[in-house]
């Protein structure tokens, strides 16, 4: 592995985080995702030659990763998207500057998940491992989509609460 | 979502499920960019989401195993990534194949990464004494502590199994040891008391790749944790040194340690020269990148693992 490889190795393993999370929070089709990822890693490579190590990696790569949203919408031909401009500026910035710390705290995410009752672990894996939407949820569930959302909502903040906890414990030196 | 005005809480989970009307998402959008706390709220709001999922679904993966489906590991396909095979947590496996790809690169095509890892692994290990220096890869300097020195030069010496003294130096240069020798541990701070378990990894927390019982201290187990943990393919071989590769990937978040491993080693005598992990976890501090060189393979004392060879009989030693 020449020494150029090595070193575009090693910042795009950092930094893909940061770089997941921004296209996570553009693209809501999960498999869509994988593609524009892949698209990001090819145009960070072929433009490696032009990065300047002054700058931070995160943050060039986040850049190229909203290039590539961009790209996508344009080819679905969405003319309208959530996030205008500056709102998409403003995240490239903040995805940028997240990586590390939610990182760290991210971590404590398997301990909490073990605290969480039957209900809730159905919740996520009807949400997150089968990927069906409130609405479908509500059907299996004979709910409304409104009761199955307020549902995740809770279970989020819960997770979140536990994390918070942690990180604070940690923090602390406990 | 409620009635009244939601909060900017309610626009971001309902954002998350796909909830929100038109109205909904561009208040969504005003709120974002006017302030970067704001888009720094999102972003973490979209981390923790986008982590939850990943859980979700390797948790399933792994309960798929438990129940006797045989996993096995296989190179990385060379051919072009296929879409829906991927998923989106296997993203580093598919970003480091297309670099790959882009460079021309292509694993040996006269050794399979699972035979190499069974010949590593059944090479009985010597009980020679290897030194090894650890590197922080990092573009920025790790944060030292009080209580916590850096890892960024510090020396690692092993005999297996289970043997070790890892040396790292505060910044004043004084010392701080931990090691085992193979019948307990110990914790060696320049000043205070020397602390004993009978634990042997109750001190391995700062090692790198530890997670997994890696680097080195007990090749044998390490390697075979290794192979559970990690989808495996292998590296061209470098002539000019006789040495082979292997490159691994974590294969799920439910396995800690480093999203990424990379072995040179001797491919006559399985002697493993250097390791690269990165990706390490944070949550204890640490840098994120290390590279492990094997630097020495002189003969330490006999009792050079046990910590009275490191300090003076005035030391206090306590049992943990």
């Amino acid at each position: 592995m020449d020494e150029r490889m090595r070193q575009a190795t090693r910042l795009w393993t950092l930094a893909l985080p940061a770089v997941s999370w921004f296209v996570a929070s553009q693209v809501r089709v999960v498999q869509d995702r994988d593609d524009i990822l892949q698209d990001t890693v090819v145009a960070v490579i072929d433009s490696f030659d032009r990065y300047n190590p002054s700058q931070p990696f995160v943050a060039w790569a986040v850049g190229i990763a909203r290039n590539q949203v961009l790209l996508y919408f344009r080819r679905k031909n969405r003319e309208r998207t959530v996030f205008d401009s500056l709102a998409m500026e403003a995240l490239v910035q903040a995805f940028s500057e997240t990586v590390t710390e939610s990182t760290v705290r991210l971590d404590f995410l398997g301990d909490c998940m073990q605290g969480l009752d039957e209900t809730a672990r159905e919740l996520c894996r009807l949400r997150y491992e089968l990927d069906m939407k409130p609405a479908t949820i509500a059907v299996k569930l004979g709910t409304t989509a409104n009761n199955v959302a307020k549902s995740l909502q809770r279970v989020r903040d819960r997770l979140r609460d536990c994390i918070e906890h942690k990180t604070r414990a940690l923090e602390s030196g406990l | 979502m409620s009635q009244l005005r939601p909060s900017h809480e309610e626009l971001i989970n309902g954002y998350l499920d796909g909830m929100l009307t038109a109205d909904q998402e561009a208040e969504l959008n005003v709120w974002v960019k006017a302030s970067s706390a704001n888009a720094a709220i999102f972003a973490e709001w979209v981390a923790f989401d986008t982590r939850l999922a990943e859980h979700c679904r390797n948790a399933s993966v792994i309960q798929t195993n438990a129940a006797g489906l045989q996993k096995t590991i296989r190179p990385l396909p060379v051919k072009r990534l296929i879409r829906d095979k991927m998923k989106f947590a296997g993203g580093i496996a598919a970003s480091i194949l297309v670099l790959l790809m882009v460079f021309s690169w292509r694993p040996s095509s006269r050794l399979n990464a699972s035979t190499e890892l069974d010949r590593l692994i059944a090479i009985e290990p010597d009980s020679a004494d290897r030194s090894y220096r650890i590197t922080n890869l990092d573009p920025y300097p790790e944060s030292v502590e009080e209580r916590r020195p850096p890892l960024e030069g510090a020396m690692l010496h092993v005999r297996q199994p289970n043997s070790y003294v890892l040396e790292r130096m505060f910044t004043d240069g004084s010392l701080f040891l931990t090691g085992c020798d193979g019948e307990s541990s110990w914790a060696l701070p320049p000043k205070g008391k020397v602390i004993v378990s009978r634990d042997l990894e109750r001190f391995r927390g700062p090692l790198p790749g530890h997670q997994h019982g890696l680097p080195f201290v007990n090749l044998k187990s390490d390697l075979q944790q290794l192979r559970e943990a990690y989808d495996l393919a292998l590296l061209p071989e470098d002539q000019k040194k006789g040495l082979n590769g292997l490159v691994g990937f974590k294969k799920s978040h439910e396995y800690r340690g480093a999203r990424q491993v990379l072995i040179w080693y001797d491919g006559k005598t399985g002697v493993i020269r250097k390791m690269q992990f990165e990706g390490l976890p944070q949550a204890r501090g640490g840098p994120a990148s290390v590279a492990v060189d094997l630097v020495d393979q002189g003969r330490k004392p006999d009792r050079y693992y046990q910590h009275s060879s490191h300090h003076d009989s005035n030391r206090e030693v306590v049992e943990d």
